[in-house]
């Protein structure tokens, strides 16, 4: 949903934009942080960034994007990892450069026991999920879903190569098939065949079998990013990848 | 002339911003939260790193100490609580300066406030979570006049410098001033530095209402902020 | 203890087997440089290059002091680099990497030790004063290939800088204000600039202009630094594998249409910044004679 409230840090968010709740609850997002202090009957939920104020009516929840933050893990979030190097029973993983490593439990992969766990080097890729991320504690990531016990396309990324876009592009490309004014995945995929993880932290794995196809893939994700292409240029493009792969 | 403000210049830092006032323009970039050493870790709060660069050669103890003072408003700003045992490191680069030469004293407090405005704007760019917004203005005292935003000229010969910081409720963040001058020169100083920097974040509308609104400058603030919003957003209209 | 992370196994094989087939990530030649723009600040010794994303901006500056003791008659030169937080996270304050070592080092070699200053030009009174002229790089934006972004920035700056003109009569020597009196241009003998040259795969696949990934991956690299005469100023081989000596005279070779090419940029780029001045200057000419009344008159350019 979309509104037109700008606001800044520290500006009470305005009471005709906080969306009505039956059972009278709020769900906060990022960057929003509600001050208990406040009188009672006001409400007073503070941005603590610029940005622009987004509400979801049926979830009630409201939040503010942040385009150039350094990526926040939290708990879901579908990340392209990095192996720095293991220990007994973990590996520690790079999400974002210069933050403290992240852990992968060297058994939290779809059936894995001691025999059958996979063995990663330091430097190996793998599609994960973030299991948690609590304030002051250290980031641990899975690669099996805990509902189905399942990889569901988590685990280990062999091949291709990733490419590094902002965090802000990588959550656009996540929204799905027509949503977030991005449609270079879907148009390129009637041409060409390629497969791609995107992970929220902006790395965004590609791997297509030949070596054209893949940098023609990573360019395109790239100079959207970098570019802020509209749909239409995202079509021209494509059109001209196409061509020259 | 009202200052301006660019955002994120830069391409490798988190956050970054571009601040140009009558006297100095400063780059200024945001990295964080990212790790901290073992010898500066806090336990309950982000550390914050100031790191001042001049323009030519490497900094001194003045660079020093307008690091502590840019560091403790920083402090003011930032809700260090969200990001315990984490650093947050700004570095402003010192990119113009004026062509004459000022005393050393009143170079330093002239410097203050677009060293301040543009570390706060790197860190909105940066989305590093902040408590409050603020501005940051120069006033001097020039053959008794009060003079907001000098220019080299009125520096030349002032009787007195101030650098003061604001918040968007009109709480003092920051006030260090040099030269000669009495308190009750010091709050009529004060007053006018409130009302600047209180323009330079009005809500449009707001300020037609405001005596004299016009006089003290657009709320450049708020446009350079709303800008860079409306421009990362751009997506949205499926344009 | 921050770094610049070592790029993950995948995007360093996958490098490596695209070079194979002479393709780079961002679809350019192997010998292609990315879009280069330069531009002068308004001070005089300002030059702002720009790489791709790489960023660098060089400063001249310039003060009176005591010259050394055994070099009476010359002035004194230093360049000064140092990698900040700004050019990239992984830049710590005050601790010096490698990259800013061998950096300072191939700009100390291609511009000081090859006479490009004339430092005996910045002599005043011999053995007494002097000028000393310090060049500062800033690394805004670090996406490889410094050497060349900056060598190519700090020979623009030096050109642009105008020093404080001077008058001496026996042993009295008069430093002119801006104001007073034009500021004069250094004494530049000679413009060298950096050619960096990446190797790959044993020296099979040479590469210009590396970004930060392909520096990352290379096995080592060739700087080449020469004048548009051809006159080389210095070669320097990093990296452990060998390179032969033919491939070493193609660099030499392929460096001279670089350097060309860097040097009629700067002289358009200096033509085109003292145009929009020399407007200024008129402009504000024009502008004091109409207020002749307050008496002073300044000549400055504005923009």
């Amino acid at each position: 949903m979309a509104s037109s409230t700008i606001l800044l840090p520290g500006e009470t968010v305005p009471h005709s934009q906080l969306p009505e709740s039956k059972k009278g609850t709020l769900t906060l997002g990022p960057n929003l942080r509600h001050l208990p202090q406040a009188p009672p009957a006001s409400i007073s939920i503070l941005p603590t960034s610029s940005g622009l104020l987004q509400s979801d009516a049926k979830k009630i929840a409201l939040w503010l994007d942040t385009p150039h933050a350094r990526y926040a893990p939290s708990v879901g979030d579908l990340v392209v990892a990095q192996v720095h190097h293991s220990s007994t029973e973990t590996y520690h993983v790079m999400l974002t450069p210069q933050t403290p490593y992240a852990l992968l439990g060297q058994l939290a992969f779809e059936g894995a026991n001691k025999k059958t766990r996979p063995k990663l080097e330091a430097g190996d890729s793998v599609y994960a999920r973030v299991k948690a991320a609590g304030r002051g504690e250290d980031v641990e990531i899975e690669c099996v879903s805990p509902n189905s016990g399942k990889a569901d396309g988590m685990g280990p990324l062999k091949g291709g190569t990733v490419f590094n876009v902002s965090p802000a592009f990588a959550r656009r490309l996540m929204m799905g098939p027509g949503k977030g004014g991005f449609v270079v995945l879907e148009e390129l995929g009637e041409k060409l065949k390629f497969e791609v993880a995107v992970g929220r932290n902006g790395r965004v794995w590609v791997e297509s079998g030949s070596v054209r196809a893949t940098v023609a893939v990573g360019r395109l994700l790239v100079g959207c990013d970098e570019g802020g292409w509209g749909v239409e240029e995202q079509r021209r493009e494509v059109r001209r990848a196409v061509r020259e792969v | 002339m009202s200052p301006s403000l660019a955002l994120h210049p830069l391409v490798r830092a988190d956050g970054s911003a571009t601040f140009t006032s009558n006297l100095y323009t400063v780059l200024a970039a945001a990295n964080g939260p990212v790790e901290v050493s073992r010898r500066d870790e806090l336990p309950e709060e982000a550390a914050i790193e100031v790191n001042i660069r001049p323009s030519s050669g490497v900094g001194g103890p003045r660079e020093r100490w307008m690091e502590s003072v840019i560091t403790s408003l920083l402090r003011s700003l930032l809700l260090v609580h969200l990001h315990p045992r984490m650093l947050v490191q700004v570095t402003l680069q010192i990119t113009a300066e004026p062509s004459i030469k000022l005393k050393r004293g009143v170079a330093d407090v002239a410097l203050l406030p677009t060293l301040a405005n543009a570390a706060f704007a790197a860190l909105v760019d940066g989305g590093l979570p902040l408590e409050r917004t603020m501005v940051a203005a120069l006033a001097v005292v020039r053959e008794g006049e009060v003079v907001v935003e000098p220019t080299e000229k009125d520096l030349v010969g002032c009787q007195s410098v101030h650098a003061m910081a604001y918040s968007m409720k009109g709480e003092m963040l920051l006030t260090e001033s040099t030269g000669r001058f009495d308190l009750e020169l010091w709050e009529d100083v004060s007053e006018r530095l409130r009302e600047t920097t209180m323009a330079a974040m009005a809500k449009a509308g707001e300020d037609e209402g405001m005596e004299g609104g016009a006089e003290k400058g657009e709320p450049w603030l708020r446009h350079a902020l709303k800008e860079n919003v409306v421009k990362a957003n751009a997506w949205r209209e499926g344009g | 203890m921050p770094s610049e992370p070592a790029p993950s196994t995948n995007e360093s094989t996958f490098l490596l087997s695209a070079l194979r087939e002479n393709i780079r990530l961002d679809g350019r030649a192997l010998d292609a440089y990315r879009p280069i723009s330069l531009t002068f600040g308004s001070e005089y010794g300002t030059a702002d290059v720009r790489l791709g994303k790489t960023r660098v901006l060089a400063k001249i500056a310039c003060e009176v002091t005591t010259p050394y003791p055994d070099r009476k008659f010359d002035g004194i030169f230093t360049i000064n680099t140092e990698l900040s937080p700004l050019g990239s996270p992984a830049f710590e304050v005050g601790r010096q990497d490698t990259t800013e070592l061998l950096l300072s080092r191939v700009l100390e070699k291609t511009i000081r030790r090859s006479g490009a200053l004339d430092t005996e030009s910045l002599c005043i009174v011999a053995g007494q004063k002097c000028f000393h002229l310090k060049a500062t790089l800033h690394v805004l934006d670090h996406d490889g290939n410094l050497v060349d972004a900056s060598c190519l920035a700090l020979v623009a700056a030096l050109l642009h800088f105008r020093r404080q003109d001077i008058e001496v009569k026996g042993e009295d020597v008069t430093i002119f204000d801006v104001r007073e009196r034009e500021p004069i241009r250094l004494t530049i003998q000679h413009r060298p600039f950096c050619v960096s040259f990446s190797y790959y795969h044993n020296g099979e696949v040479m590469v210009q202009d590396a970004t930060l990934l392909e520096e990352q991956c290379r096995q080592g690299e060739v700087v080449v630094s020469m004048n548009r005469f051809g006159e080389v100023a210095q070669i320097a081989k990093y990296g452990g594998a060998p390179v032969d000596g033919l491939s070493v005279l193609s660099c030499t070779t392929a460096a001279l249409e670089r350097v060309k090419g860097f040097d009629r940029m700067v002289t358009e780029a200096l033509k085109a910044d003292e145009a929009r001045r020399d407007e200024g200057g008129l402009m504000a000419e024009l502008s004091a004679e109409n207020e002749r009344p307050t008496g002073s008159m300044l000549v400055g350019s504005e923009n």
